[in-house]
């Protein structure tokens, strides 16, 4: 088939005559198929007034020269400042300039490729932005707590994005997922768009993720194009862009900037493990509150309980205290008191009898009277007078004789 | 008789003890109803204590499983 096009053209090119228009066309549409990435040394530049860039590329081992040229738009997207010496690639393809009928390769994208020259550029580039303020921290946005709308730029063949989805957790997110070169000559253009594209979305975050790599394979990451379509979105950015000491400029400019994947996916799951947990523990605590209440209401309950009981047995009791009091106690009292009656009854009844002078007669005493008074002393009476001796069954009427009074002691 | 919730009949409760704290002589015959009405009150606040108790073990079971 390859050899019947070759053969088409060779008969197309033996059997007319072309015009020079046409055999440049003819000429450029078979030079365009020979897009290829070519690598060299900077050995001219000049910027026409539309900011074209024409530059030439020489072999260091052999001197052999291209002229090159790259469009205002393409150059800018490169963010490279093209300077005699530096060595860089670029992807593009030849092609002849009708007016001048010059050879030259359009370059559509270019790259640093020495080492130094991509340190160097990548120092001036960081203390420009820097300069700007682009990189300090009162830019920063705060990542929204709960994020659920996730845009993800990385490229689908690495296993970047199955180490992310991997680790990213069953809380309901939405992922919308832009492909992207994330390497080489292209990845600047493709990030740029997927940016773009994020742009018009509706999403919380975004997340640009890639692996680890040399600082060359970290070029697209450190353009300044690509850095000022990051800057000011309307989403905070969250960056994933594994590197050994020289930190990516898009990770210095991001909101948050982690070193892996699966990192970039449990700082997203984290506001949500933390709801996780705090739904818990609220849960429990109100659990914990709700049960100790409940306690608490059944104790008052039982102590209303026992309380009207103890009040209502109060009563019951003392009408049995009284009850008591009636049945008990008091006839005993009553007894004692009529027993206490008795006794003195008695003990008066003894002294009584005890002191009877009716006793002393029978025992031979007698009350010796006179005029019916009790005599008690000698000077009661005199000799001569007629006086009355008592005896328990009689009297004597006797004479007194004589008197004999008892000298005091 | 207008069913009462369980806070006001834990309220109601509350009066009926209150006011036996405050009788130095409690009289006999109104001391009588008081009780029986608690009694009447107490019924409704255990039944309504058990039904909320209840209500509870339902929601920790269905939120535990």
């Amino acid at each position: 088939m390859e050899q019947k096009g070759k053969s088409a053209v060779k008969e197309l090119l033996e059997n007319n005559i072309f015009s020079i228009s046409a055999y440049l066309k003819l000429l450029n549409g078979i030079l365009n198929s020979f897009q290829a990435r070519i690598i060299g040394e900077v050995s001219e530049v000049k910027i026409s007034a539309p900011g074209h860039v024409y530059f030439s590329l020489k072999d260091k081992k052999d001197g052999s020269v291209l002229s090159c040229v790259i469009w205002n738009y393409d150059y800018k997207m490169c963010g490279i400042n093209l300077e005699v010496g530096m060595e860089i690639r670029a992807n593009g393809f030849p092609d002849v300039y009708p007016p001048t009928g010059r050879l030259s390769f359009k370059a559509k994208t270019i790259q640093l490729a020495g080492e130094g020259e991509i340190k160097k550029e990548y120092e001036r580039l960081k203390k420009k932005l820097e300069d700007e303020g682009l990189f300090d921290e009162q830019r920063k946005k705060e990542i929204p707590i709960l994020p659920k709308k996730i845009g993800i730029i990385t490229s689908k063949g690495g296993a970047v994005i199955n180490d992310f989805l991997n680790n990213i957790g069953r809380y309901g997110f939405q992922i919308q997922f832009i492909d992207s070169r994330v390497e080489g000559l292209e990845a600047v253009k493709d990030i740029i768009n997927s940016i773009k594209t994020f742009k018009k979305k509706d999403i919380d975050v975004l997340v640009i993720m890639r692996g680890g790599g040399s600082l060359e394979s970290f070029l697209a990451f450190n353009n300044e194009m690509l850095i000022r379509e990051a800057m000011d979105l309307p989403f905070p950015l969250i960056t994933a862009i594994g590197h050994d000491k020289d930190v990516p400029l898009l990770c210095l400019l991001a909101d948050k900037s982690v070193s892996t994947p699966s990192i970039a996916a449990s700082f997203l799951n984290a506001s949500w493990q933390k709801l996780e947990s705090d739904l818990d523990n609220k849960k429990i605590k109100i659990f914990n509150l709700f049960e100790s209440r409940l306690s608490l209401t059944e104790n008052k309950i039982n102590n209303l309980f026992f309380t009207i009981k103890s009040k209502i047995e109060k009563v019951i009791n003392n009408f049995k205290i009284v009850e008591y009091k009636i049945r008990e106690v008091i006839p005993n009292l009553i007894e004692g008191e009529i027993a206490k009656i008795r006794e003195r009854i008695n003990n008066t009844e003894r002294v009584i009898k005890y002191n009877d002078p009716q006793r002393n007669l029978k025992l031979g005493y007698c009350i010796a009277k006179k005029d019916n008074k009790t005599i008690k002393s000698v000077k009661d009476v005199k000799v001569e007078e007629d006086i009355e001796l008592m005896l328990s069954n009689g009297v004597i009427n006797s004479k007194i004789k004589k008197i004999y009074e008892r000298k005091k002691p | 008789m207008k069913e009462k919730n369980l806070k006001s009949n834990l309220e109601k409760l509350s009066s009926i003890v209150d006011w036996f704290e405050k009788q130095e002589e409690i009289d006999v015959e109104e001391g009588l109803k008081k009780v029986k009405e608690s009694v009447e009150i107490l019924k409704e606040a255990k039944k309504q204590f058990s039904d909320i108790e209840n209500q509870f073990e339902e929601i920790k079971k269905e939120i535990e499983d």
